[in-house]
């Protein structure tokens, strides 16, 4: 910048105060960087540096991110005060995180350091520079930023769903040819269609949240429905369940014999327990198990699941580790907000004597 | 010459020593696949219940007197993962052809039904294990263990003994899942015993529904002449599946359930479950009919 520009800005900077300092802000002079310069822009010691967003501050949770900017003045000034300030742009609003001013000559160097809250949304940050001084026989006035973008920690809470199926219309019943058990008759699905089991949990993203549980979890059966092989399927013994089978409320032969709703005794999830924050994520875990009985026959063996869930959220999504075990009867899916986790097709009905025999340890990512 | 071919020497070896290293490091490291008695007692518990499960499944073998053999030690190990998947084999052996009976099956279960029986006061002591979950395995081994070749798979003759060992574990035990256990084979074996009807009339007043349910569906099965007012109350049931149990459990009755029609008509008026209300309807139907014959 020459000399005649610097003045104008000063005398800028005089008549319109805070609207032409955000006029220099938003031009930064490359030609004038070496005189005042932004260095870095780190949150949780990674750089940030880059385009700016918006958002909305934290409220609670337990993560914070450690944010700071580093810059300085070059060897030219006489006399200079330099001031760098950390600002975090959140919506319409301008929060100052950390500001500091140093005086001298010379090169000066200094840095500026400060917490927020995580958010769900991104925030710009802001790395301003501002030099005031003499270089040589002139004043001057410079000024220089750094934008970065600090991510979001994922959204507010997620849905997890476990669901166990069958996925063909019908099953032979093991104990006893002449009976059918009804199936859920679906692939993989997130929703529609029925399940054997299904437990809902809805937990708040510990990194924005004091809470943690934001609803359940909620333990499900599907209505299990026995009937005459003989007198329900169209081709007998195969072909599909006949409609007027279907809609037989008549208990006992023929057609639908018995149905029952299973019990959610042996179902549930535990608390979470937070891991605490690290590297700009933090994270929790928690267990969803279950024992349920297979009906309408005595000594047979049930169907066990459990799964420990390590959600790790931050950087605009959530981390779900997911280990443990399932019975390779029937289907298995797990879903986070309606991304599937884990999809495990069913064996056959003799893997229903396993216990938790089939295991799992797999890591996916949803937002 | 002889310096060239140092070199080359010393660096066969640089590279053999951290491969040799690792080798040695995982053999150390790896659990043995469990294949024999002996080694089951020395396994990790991961180990020991990956075995077991084979053993379940039938994609493992053993011998009569080695699968005895690990069948106890598992019964009896400390974990009780372990013991309740030891259980759960064991009730699997012993079952084996009630679930399936091919020829092969048969010939394995001949084999080993004599030495299973052997096996069983070490299941009965797991009866009265701290883990619920053993308990429950150990019900549904016994069970499997007094299958008798030729019988029906569904519906088992059960011992007077075995039936008053679970009796007496209902009235005791604090878990629900347990005591639904044995309300659903009382409801379904086939013994006609004063233990079985006593408790199941008994477990119509357990404070689980799912236990209610059970013995339900079970006092329906024998069409209990004293279970009937008893279960005529249950159409009021807070939970839905007792009053849809219920319902089929009266159609089981048939004409000595059709002096209660009246009773049955009432409970569709009140009924707000639409499965339920269905099936209120469907009993009445069949009762109806029964009425008419």
């Amino acid at each position: 910048m020459s000399r005649r520009e610097t003045r104008r800005c000063l005398a800028g900077a005089a008549s319109w105060g805070f609207l032409t300092l955000i006029a220099c802000v938003v031009t930064p002079r490359s030609s004038s960087a070496q005189e005042v310069y932004v260095s870095s822009l780190i949150a949780d010691g990674q750089s940030v540096s880059g385009a700016g967003g918006n958002g909305t501050s934290g409220s609670g949770g337990d993560l914070w991110h450690d944010l700071s900017c580093s810059g300085g003045t070059s060897g030219g000034w006489e006399h200079v005060y330099f001031e760098l300030s950390l600002w975090m742009v959140d919506g319409s609003q301008v929060y100052t995180v950390a500001t500091n001013s140093w005086v001298g000559y010379g090169a000066l160097q200094g840095s500026v350091s400060g917490r927020v809250r995580a958010s769900t949304q991104d925030r710009e940050l802001r790395c301003y520079a501002y030099a005031q001084g003499t270089i040589g026989e002139f004043d001057r006035i410079l000024s220089t930023e750094d934008r970065g973008t600090l991510l979001g920690s994922g959204p507010g809470s997620a849905t997890i769903k476990v669901s166990a199926f069958i996925p063909t219309e019908y099953v032979g019943n093991p104990y006893n040819l002449y009976r059918i058990w009804e199936g859920d008759n679906r692939g993989f699905a997130y929703t529609g269609g029925t399940s054997r089991t299904t437990q809902i949990y809805d937990v708040f993203n510990p990194a924005v949240n004091d809470a943690d549980i934001l609803s359940g979890p909620f333990s499900n059966t599907g209505l299990s429905v026995e009937y005459d092989r003989d007198t329900s399927l169209t081709n007998p013994p195969f072909g599909s369940i006949r409609p007027e089978a279907r809609n037989d409320w008549e208990p006992g032969y023929p057609m639908k014999i018995r149905w029952e709703f299973g019990d959610t005794n042996g179902m549930f999830c535990t608390a979470p327990t937070r891991l605490g924050a690290s590297a700009g994520t933090s994270s929790h875990r928690f267990t969803c198990q279950g024992d349920a009985t297979v009906p309408f026959a005595d000594y047979v063996p049930h169907i066990n699941w459990n799964f420990e869930f390590t959600l790790k959220w931050g950087m605009n999504e959530v981390e779900a580790t997911i280990v443990g075990c399932h019975d390779g009867y029937p289907s298995y899916e797990i879903y986070g907000n309606g991304t599937a986790l884990l999809t495990d097709n069913a064996t056959s009905v003799d893997a229903l004597w396993g216990t938790c025999d089939t295991q799992t340890n797999v890591t996916r990512v949803f937002r | 010459m002889t310096t060239a071919l140092h070199k080359t020497e010393c660096r066969v070896i640089a590279v053999l020593i951290p491969v040799v290293s690792f080798a040695l490091g995982a053999l150390a490291t790896a659990q043995p696949a469990v294949s024999t008695p002996a080694q089951f007692q020395s396994a990790a518990p991961e180990a020991k219940r990956a075995f077991l499960n084979a053993l379940a499944l039938h994609k493992a073998s053993l011998e009569p007197s080695e699968l005895v053999n690990v069948l106890v030690r598992g019964i009896q190990d400390s974990d009780p993962e372990v013991r309740a998947v030891a259980l759960t084999a064991f009730a699997s052996r012993a079952g084996s052809v009630r679930f399936k009976q091919t020829d092969a099956r048969v010939q394995r279960w001949l084999r080993e039904h004599p030495a299973l029986m052997g096996v069983r006061e070490v299941a009965t002591a797991a009866l009265r294990d701290p883990d619920e979950r053993v308990r429950l395995a150990a019900i549904l081994a016994l069970g499997n263990l007094e299958y008798r070749l030729g019988d029906p798979p569904v519906g088992l003759r059960i011992s007077d003994q075995l039936l008053q060992r679970l009796a007496h574990l209902f009235r005791s035990d604090p878990s629900s899942s347990v005591r639904q256990e044995i309300a659903k084979s009382f409801a379904w074996c086939s013994t006609e015993s004063s233990t079985r009807t006593d408790l199941l009339l008994d477990a119509l007043n357990d404070e689980s529904p799912a236990v209610v349910a059970q013995a339900a569906r079970g006092v329906g099965n024998m069409r209990l002449p004293e279970g009937l007012p008893r279960i005529l109350n249950l159409l009021a049931h807070k939970d839905r599946n007792v009053r849809l149990v219920v319902a089929q459990a009266l159609a089981e009755y048939g004409t000595a359930a059709v002096p209660f029609l009246g009773e049955l008509r009432m409970a569709v008026l009140s009924e707000t479950d639409g499965i339920t209300k269905k099936t209120l309807e469907g009993a009445i139907r069949v009762l109806e009919r029964s009425g008419r014959q």
